[in-house]
């Protein structure tokens, strides 16, 4: 059965997610979905670029720690700026996958870049499960 | 979705032009493409990201590693882009100090 990108919006709580598998061929899905929100909240275009790039480590990020089961990716618009939560869970019992070539040459892994565009940012992993969580806001 | 991937010789130097998104999925062909131009003996590579409308840091690997194998090879690899996303993410990694970078092919290659 194909797997597909599915979105929901929760017009009542201004919550709106996506819900991908975890494979690397729809982290640009989601970068898609998240311009389209921040679009709608009005960000300023650098922000939205931020935003995307945040998404899409964070979902790539999941996908290298070994989560092999959905991806969450929920954005919830507040005053000023949109919140996000990334949650993904079933870890692959073998571990994580390495990061492509070259990965470990980069002088920052992906969370820390998610910091350093969104301070806030916090990631949790239980068992079986990671939430990343981060706000995008001026 | 697939990226557009161009290369040609400028002035002894072989110029990679890129064009898409460069992330998890995508970042296998940039690899592709810089490991084919250094195993048909290139060792001066000029990159040419005016038209990457995205690089995360799966992208800035790639990169990073084929600037290593360049310069295990006594070359050099530079990179071309603009203002925008692809200089933001370069310049919060602090690999903006780590390229030889420009604004032009031509100045990379030393035609202009």
């Amino acid at each position: 059965m194909e797997q597909r990108a599915t979105d929901r919006i929760d017009a009542a709580a201004s919550t709106v997610s996506i819900t991908i598998p975890a494979d690397p061929a729809h982290v640009g899905t989601v970068r898609f979905f998240a311009a389209a929100v921040a679009r709608h909240a009005r960000l300023e275009e650098e922000l939205t670029d931020d935003l995307r790039l945040a998404v899409s480590e964070a979902c790539a990020e999941a996908m290298e720690a070994g989560m092999t089961g959905s991806i969450r990716v929920a954005l919830s618009l507040e005053p000023g700026g949109i919140a996000v939560e990334v949650t993904s869970g079933s870890t692959r019992p073998e571990g994580g996958a390495p990061g492509p070539e070259g990965s470990e040459l980069v002088p920052m892994n992906r969370l820390q870049l998610i910091r350093a565009l969104f301070p806030d940012a916090e990631s949790d992993q239980g068992r079986g499960t990671k939430v990343l969580r981060f706000t995008a806001r001026p | 979705m697939d990226l557009v991937l161009g290369s040609r010789s400028e002035n002894g130097w072989a110029v990679l032009e890129v064009q898409g998104e460069v992330d998890l999925y995508t970042s296998p062909q940039l690899r592709d493409a810089i490991l084919r131009l250094t195993e048909e003996g290139e060792n001066r590579i000029v990159i040419d990201l005016n038209n990457v409308s995205f690089i995360d840091s799966s992208g800035l690997g790639v990169l990073v590693a084929g600037l290593k194998r360049a310069r295990e090879r006594g070359g050099e690899l530079a990179l071309v882009f603009g203002e925008g996303s692809v200089q933001k993410v370069l310049s919060i990694t602090g690999l903006d100090k780590v390229f030889s970078t420009q604004g032009s092919v031509g100045e990379a290659t030393g035609r202009t």
